[in-house]
């Protein structure tokens, strides 16, 4: 009996396909597009959110626009080892067998034939206060190290060469500092891009094959030295944002601040299905060549201007690609960001956003864009929505 | 006694496990206030005309009369509906429970009864492709409208035998309900996000039944019913607020049985459903009218070796609905078939029935085939 009753609750639903007018609710649908102009309330961008040194990546560039090179500050090399666990005299340095350098490259342009890395040996006392006119005097002759070519040398995107040992050993009055720089030698003007020690998790490496003095010499260690410090100096600097349009991206990282007056009518009362920012490039996108590069735009939770705070929730921001010397718009689907302002939750919240560079510190490229009230050139939010159903009664 | 218990029981938890009725029931109940639910059992819906004479069927309260002992019931109805016009066929299938009942008696000559019925069935979903042009780029939507929900009616009942061949009843009716009404619409462009909104309606009203049940001859009954209904209130989610009249309802019913074990019934019945028509009209719906209804059935005992009576039933029913579609009115009529059993000692009572009928307004129509299953329980 229990069966049978259950059986009959075994249902399938289908939609039938209504037969307009007469078999079809009174109400329906209706989806309104339109543009809205003069949104932007106020906007500015903001430049040094990450600086070159904070930076996951260093950049190596014999680009006309921009010409860079990597300055890298090691660990100190220790005196001694210890092979033997407790032991606490250990086992001095007596000989260095050889030294290799270790670099992981994170862009390189493939097209690019006969390039070769070339290695300085820098000052130890190379800090933040180093600028591409303080670092170029030591990248001469005199203090090159090694040279090699990238093109057969390179593996799974990881360069590892043999340096000359007595060219990268600390001096005594370094107490086991070694700080070398790298530049490039093509052809053709390139950038490269390798790993730095912040937050890449592939830093360059400087290793050490030593040997113990005699008679205990067939005690070997391998020293292998990480940044304490990296970075990389360009020329020309990325200019301060100068108020004539908004900057954002590139590094030091720029980012602009977008401040908007929504329409309620719209924002709180309709369904908004798609809604897209468009702004107007005031300049060709900039960048390594062909590079692609994202921009990431997102809500504010409050608005300190440089330092605002963004909204946490990742799955409100929007984010476009944007292709290096493009000139065209620069678009950004920020429906769901529109229907959050839209809810009780947001109530309190500016409506603003934030653009940065995605993901911000590894990205060279820059774009500007006109500001609000650069007439027709001003942002402008394209949206479309559906008005309030009505539903009626009975 | 265990036995009853356990018929009993199973049925509540075949009830507790059965999905709640919220399945796509006629797409006809779009239009008006939906569709009229019918407060019979699967014995009457099985025989046809036996409504009013009927202690289980909610139709007359002086049907009450008939229990002579403590009963409780209850009706589940699976039910298919294809839906045809322009040539396009759609099945759409549902489950509902449209019938709970209890009677208990107190004295000799006086029976107490409350039920649970279906007055209007408001669950129906469509859905449409619409192409439109956004952005200067044509889109497709798909639009899907859905409605969860209808009114029912909840009786509160007594008849009492004035002799043995006379009872009057009377019972008072809460109407009360709600539809969960869903619009949503979809693109096939991912670049446009979806769009749903909900809004509940509640409904609620008052109503008030008297009736009369009397045997004139041994072989031959009469009953016959009257209801009156206060204004039904709607009021919605989005503040939104509407009084539809009800309509005074009526039916005559007379039973015959040439025969022991053999007995015929016809009913007849009038709803005055053009009162409606105003109201209705204030929100956007076609006029209403007013509708008859015609019911015919045999029911014959068959002789069983066991305790199970094994009656066999036939019926056949028309009626018309109040609410057009479009500017076609709407009829529906069923040839409907069943049987019973008695178990537990003649304590529990299963109804079976199957019912097998249309209807139409203009281009539409919609064929369904409905299975009745009732259970009666006296223990």
């Amino acid at each position: 009996m229990a069966l049978a009753t259950a059986a009959l609750s075994c249902k399938e639903e289908i939609a039938a396909p209504g037969q307009c007018p007469a078999l079809c609710p009174n109400a329906r649908v209706e989806t309104v597009d339109t543009t809205l102009t003069g949104v932007v309330t106020s906007d500015t961008s903001f430049r040094g959110y990450v600086s070159t040194q904070e930076a996951p990546i260093l950049v190596i560039s014999t680009l006309d626009s921009a010409k860079s090179l990597a300055v890298v500050r090691f660990v100190p090399r220790p005196t001694r080892w210890f092979p033997v666990l407790g032991d606490t005299v250990g086992v001095t340095i007596g000989t260095v067998d050889r030294a290799t350098i270790l670099l992981r490259f994170f862009q390189r342009d493939t097209s690019v034939k006969n390039l070769w890395m070339l290695v300085y040996r820098l000052p130890a006392k190379l800090d933040s206060t180093a600028t591409y006119a303080s670092m170029q005097p030591y990248f001469a002759d005199s203090t090159l190290v090694d040279s090699v070519l990238v093109d057969s040398t390179l593996s799974a995107d990881t360069l590892s060469f043999a340096v000359p040992k007595d060219r990268v050993e600390p001096l005594a009055a370094d107490t086991g500092v070694v700080a070398l720089g790298f530049a490039l030698h093509a052809p053709q003007p390139t950038a490269v891009t390798i790993g730095a020690v912040d937050g890449s998790g592939a830093p360059a490496h400087l290793r050490f094959y030593a040997r113990a003095p005699a008679p205990q010499d067939t005690l070997t260690h391998t020293f292998d030295q990480t940044p304490s410090f990296d970075t990389f100096v360009q020329s020309p600097v990325p200019p301060t944002p100068d108020g004539s349009a908004l900057s954002v991206g590139n590094l030091p990282s720029a980012r602009a601040l977008v401040r908007f007056r929504l329409p309620r009518g719209i924002i709180d009362s309709t369904t908004v299905v798609r809604g897209t920012l468009v702004f107007t490039q005031v300049s060709p996108a900039t960048g390594r060549p062909q590079d692609t590069f994202r921009l990431e735009a997102r809500p504010l939770l409050r608005d300190f201007g440089a330092k605002s705070i963004t909204y946490p929730d990742t799955s409100l921001f929007a984010h476009t690609s944007v292709i290096r010397g493009s000139s065209g718009a620069v678009e950004l689907e920020i429906v769901r960001m529109l229907r959050f302002w839209g809810t009780r939750a947001a109530d309190s919240l500016p409506r603003a956003i934030e653009l940065r560079g995605f993901p911000e510190g590894s990205i060279l490229g820059e774009v500007r864009l006109a500001r609000g009230g650069s007439g027709a050139a001003a942002p402008q939010l394209r949206i479309t929505y559906i008005q309030p159903f009505g539903f009626g009664v009975p | 006694m265990p036995e009853a218990r356990a018929a009993v029981a199973a049925a509540l938890l075949g009830a507790l496990a059965a999905s709640p009725a919220g399945a796509d029931d006629s797409v006809f109940g779009i239009r008006g206030l939906g569709i009229l639910g019918r407060p019979v059992s699967a014995r009457s819906a099985a025989a046809g005309g036996f409504a009013l004479f009927d202690g289980a069927s909610a139709l007359n309260p002086a049907s009450l009369s008939r229990w002579r002992a403590v009963a409780g019931w209850g009706v589940g109805v699976p039910t298919q509906h294809v839906f045809e016009s322009g040539g396009t066929e759609t099945t759409l299938r549902s489950t509902r429970f449209p019938m709970f009942g209890f009677a208990t008696l107190l004295g000799q000559r006086l029976i107490f009864g409350a039920t649970i019925s279906d007055y209007l069935d408001r669950t129906w979903s469509v859905s449409t492709t619409t192409d439109t042009t956004l952005r200067g780029t044509p889109v497709t939507a798909n639009d899907q409208q859905r409605s969860v929900g209808g009114v029912s009616d909840i009786r509160v009942a007594a008849a009492y035998r004035l002799t043995s061949d006379v009872a009057v009843g009377a019972g008072l009716h809460v109407l009360v309900g709600s539809s969960r009404v869903t619009a949503s619409r979809s693109f096939t462009d991912s670049s446009y996000a979806s769009f749903a909104e909900t809004a509940t309606t509640d409904f609620n009203g008052v109503g008030f039944s008297m009736g009369v049940l009397a045997n004139l001859r041994s072989d031959f009954a009469v009953a016959g019913a009257l209801r009156v209904s206060s204004r039904l209130k709607a009021s919605n989610t989005a503040g939104q607020e509407a009084r539809v009249a009800m309509p005074v309802e009526a039916s005559f019913g007379a039973q015959y049985t040439p025969v022991p074990g053999v007995a015929l019934a016809a009913t007849v019945g009038y709803a005055s459903w053009s009162r409606a028509a105003s109201d209705l009209a204030a929100a956007g719906e076609p006029g209403t009218r007013d509708v008859w209804s015609v019911a015919a059935g045999l029911e014959v005992e068959t002789s069983a070796a066991s305790e199970a009576r094994l009656p066999l039933r036939l019926g056949y029913r028309w009626r018309q609905l109040p609410f057009p579609v479009g500017s076609a009115p709407l009829d529906e009529h069923a040839f409907s078939a069943g049987f019973g059993f008695n178990l537990a000692g003649g304590r529990t009572t299963v109804d079976l029935g199957i019912e097998r009928g249309s209807r139409a307004a203009g281009a539409q129509s919609e064929t369904f085939t409905s299975g009745f299953v009732g259970l009666t329980v006296r223990p």
